[in-house]
């Protein structure tokens, strides 16, 4: 069974590079279109995708911005 | 040996600084051979092992400086040796431990330069490279012995001021100390200073006390989770190069920290001095023939007297300017084109007469030209 | 943030200073994971080089020294020798280690000397504004080869494994499950360890080695251009030519320095 995941994006330290957005291989990243602080675009959690908590987004984050909170079932 | 632990041997000054530095707890030493230094490494890689410490014969001397800064922060007393060409190496590193105030000991056993120079011939020609060789403003401690005893006992000294003043200390011997087999005593009861490991309670490892000096020395894999930086930081070890004010208070007090300390510092001989009309400012193995000179003029009745340095950098301004004062005239007698004369001629403002004597390719000044230089000096002042 | 990066980050040094997209700080996130799996926090001692990738043990929370351009390597001898106990790992560029510190990697892989060194190999000198490095690709453009890069690169592994070094492995900044397991494997192995991780730059490599590639462009073109082991023996001949091999390259044992150095400690041999 799949647990439900919350990917949170951390705008303090995102830096908008869009490697989490290539990476995840269910497309559950998206643009948000809003500007960070720092002038950065940066991603939200797409409700409608299904992440399976593989975590490769949180491991590709350069700037260790992403927390997939829940754990996998 | 003697009740209290004394031994007496004949060694070169090159061995003496060996024991020297094992005598004041150094227990890392990287190295590459170079005349007329190799002795130094060769000696340390015999006698290093026994006692619990390291020998490293290292790809080259930009290695052998690295290693130490390493074994430093590693929680060893450490030290490197060289000449000329190797030293030159060097600079970016000493730089670096002044920097990051990493105590460590850099022996440099002068030949003549530059370039391949004079490699088995004497020199006094790197004692600016001492002090201004790396890039950047800092500050480091030069001492000079003058014989193999005092390369025994200013080796333990550099150690000490090493870790009072967390500064690389070059011992500036030369190829004449170096190698010239002196009767040396050697043990007994010595003053070491120990490193003292700072407390750990909000410790902030670049935070100074009110005499510049950062209190103690801690080592890596102890608990303190150091950050050390070669970029301009802050007490806290963080990089500050892009802050103005922070950047100009750390260079002034890696400077200030010495200069401002420079009489905990100093170490001067005096020989005659009372009513000397005429004064010898000398150092290192040209102070031999000089102190000769002067006890041969005082024999036939001059009023001559030396001053000694033992210590050059920090430069002891304030009692050379004290003697100028006093002596009608200062003679240096050095083996280079006639550097150290400078700082004596600054210091001196005007107040006595300045000889410079300085001397190239590698021979000493005997004693009858120093002497000669004091009676001219002397008929010199008559006349006037 | 991550669990793992606010355990283990120096929060007072943050942000660092990559660049968005940089590839160093995935390995860097990869290299915490190894250390948190290992649970070796308190006994590592981390020794930056200079250049972009010298700055990643500088935001770790643990004994950090970043040092001078190419001497991290002679400075983590130092520290390795006076405690063999503690864990060593070396932080890197390509023109870190094998332009500049050439002299000081060969050596240091001949005496197998327990360190891990981890060399990020962006083909550039990211740090300087894009210049060539020993290992920019013959024929590419930089900010000093204008008319093309008229030298050969050198292949770091290689060159490891002849100098010695008794654990050589390359991944990408795009294997990070890989790297955890290497680095992992690096800090225990008893002897010099070797990885090179290949990583884009997106911001000087990207602009003009790549032509304007985007981080995960970047990305994608690097790992087009590796094969693994498993990958190259069902591959044909005409689709391998030019990939570069990444994974475990050589493992082998050798007395490591610090053990023979400690034998002359307690007086065997002497
Ligand atoms: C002795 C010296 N020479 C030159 C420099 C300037 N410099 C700083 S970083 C660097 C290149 C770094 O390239 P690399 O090692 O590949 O690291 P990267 O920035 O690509 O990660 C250079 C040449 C320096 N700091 N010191
Ligand atoms: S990978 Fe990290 S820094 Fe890059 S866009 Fe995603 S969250 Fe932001
Ligand atoms: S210049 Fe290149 S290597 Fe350096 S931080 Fe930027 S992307 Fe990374
Ligand atoms: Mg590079």
């Amino acid at each position: 069974m799949r647990g439900t995941f919350k990917i949170v994006i951390d705008a303090k330290w995102c830096k908008g590079c869009g490697l989490c957005l290539a990476e995840c291989p269910k497309d559950v990243l998206q643009w948000s279109g809003a500007r960070s602080a720092k002038g950065y675009n940066v991603p939200v959690q797409d409700e409608t995708k299904v992440c399976t908590g593989c975590r490769l987004c949180e491991l590709i984050c350069p700037d260790q911005a992403i927390r997939v909170e829940g754990e996998r079932q | 040996m003697s009740e209290d632990g004394r031994k007496v041997r004949i060694i070169q000054g090159n061995e003496a600084s060996v024991e020297g530095a094992i005598a004041a707890g150094c227990r890392f030493f990287a190295g590459y051979p170079i005349t007329p230094a190799s002795e130094i490494a060769e000696l340390m890689s015999r006698r290093l092992p026994p006692v619990g410490g390291t020998f490293l014969q290292m790809e080259d001397e930009i290695a052998s400086i690295n290693a130490v800064i390493g074994a430093s922060w590693g929680g060893a007393k450490a030290c490197t040796a060289s000449s000329g060409p190797g030293i030159s190496l060097m600079q970016e590193g000493v730089g670096y431990a002044a920097e990051t105030e990493t105590p460590c000991v850099v022996i440099n056993v002068m030949r003549g330069g530059p370039a391949t120079g004079q490699p088995t011939i004497s020199s006094q020609q790197d004692i600016y490279q001492a002090r201004y060789g790396g890039h950047g403003d800092y500050e480091i401690i030069a001492l000079v012995p003058s014989s193999a005893q005092e390369a025994y006992d200013l080796t333990i000294k550099a150690f000490n001021l090493a870790e009072e003043f967390r500064v690389p200390v070059y011992l500036l011997s030369d190829e004449i100390v170096g190698h010239t087999r002196e009767r040396v005593v050697m043990g007994g009861p010595i003053e070491v200073r120990e490193r003292v490991a700072p407390p750990k309670e909000g410790y902030r490892p670049y935070a100074a006390g009110p005499d510049g000096l950062l209190p103690g020395m801690p080592a890596f894999n102890d608990g303190y989770r150091l950050l050390v930086e070669g970029q301009h930081h802050d007490e806290r070890g963080i990089r500050a190069g892009d802050d103005v004010n922070k950047s100009a208070a750390l260079v002034q007090r890696l400077n200030d920290k010495v200069r401002k300390n420079i009489d905990r510092i100093t170490d001067v001989e005096r020989v005659d001095l009372d009513d000397a009309e005429v004064a010898v400012v000398c150092f290192g193995s040209t102070a031999r023939p000089a102190l000769e000179a002067v006890q041969s003029a005082r024999e036939k009745g001059v009023k001559a007297g030396a001053l000694r340095l033992r210590v050059i950098w920090p430069f002891p301004e304030k009692v050379v300017a004290e003697l100028a004062g006093r002596a009608r005239t200062l003679i240096v007698p050095e083996m280079n084109i006639g550097k150290l004369v400078l700082e004596v001629r600054r210091s001196a403002g005007g107040r006595a007469e300045v000889i410079s004597l300085p001397r190239l390719g590698g021979a000493l000044h005997t004693p009858e030209e120093v002497e000669g230089a004091i009676m001219d000096a002397v008929k010199g002042g008559n006349a006037r | 943030m991550n669990e793992i990066a606010e355990k283990y980050l120096r929060q007072e040094a943050l942000p660092m200073i990559f660049c968005p997209g940089c590839g160093d700080g995935t390995v860097l996130g990869a290299f915490l994971r190894a250390v948190d799996e290992l649970k070796i926090g308190d006994q590592l001692a981390l020794v930056g080089g200079i250049g972009c990738s010298g700055w990643m043990p500088v935001y770790v929370n643990v004994d950090t020294i970043h040092t001078l351009h190419g001497r991290a390597i002679p400075v983590a001898v130092g520290l390795k020798a006076t405690r063999p106990d503690r864990k060593v790992v070396v932080f890197t560029g390509d023109g870190d280690a094998i332009g500049i510190g050439g002299n000081h990697f060969i050596h240091a892989a001949r005496r197998n000397v327990d360190l891990t060194v981890i060399m990020i190999n962006n083909a550039i000198y990211g740090m300087t504004g894009g210049q060539a490095a020993p290992t920019t690709p013959s024929g590419a453009t930089t900010q000093t080869t204008p008319y093309g890069n008229p030298e050969d690169p050198f292949d770091a592994c290689k060159l490891a494994e002849a100098a010695g070094a008794t654990y050589v492995a390359r991944w990408t900044a795009g294997h990070p499950r890989q790297l955890i397991k290497a680095f992992k494997e690096a800090i225990q192995h008893p002897g010099f360890a070797f990885i090179e991780v290949m990583t884009q730059c997106p911001v000087q490599a990207g602009r003009y080695i790549k032509g304007g590639l985007d981080a995960p462009e970047f990305l994608a073109d690097i790992r087009k251009s590796v094969v693994t082991e498993a990958q190259a023996a069902t591959m044909p001949p005409e689709e391998l030519a030019g990939r570069t091999r990444i994974g475990l390259l050589h493992r082998s044992e050798r007395p490591e320095l610090t053990q023979r150095l400690a034998a002359l400690n307690r007086g065997e041999k002497r």
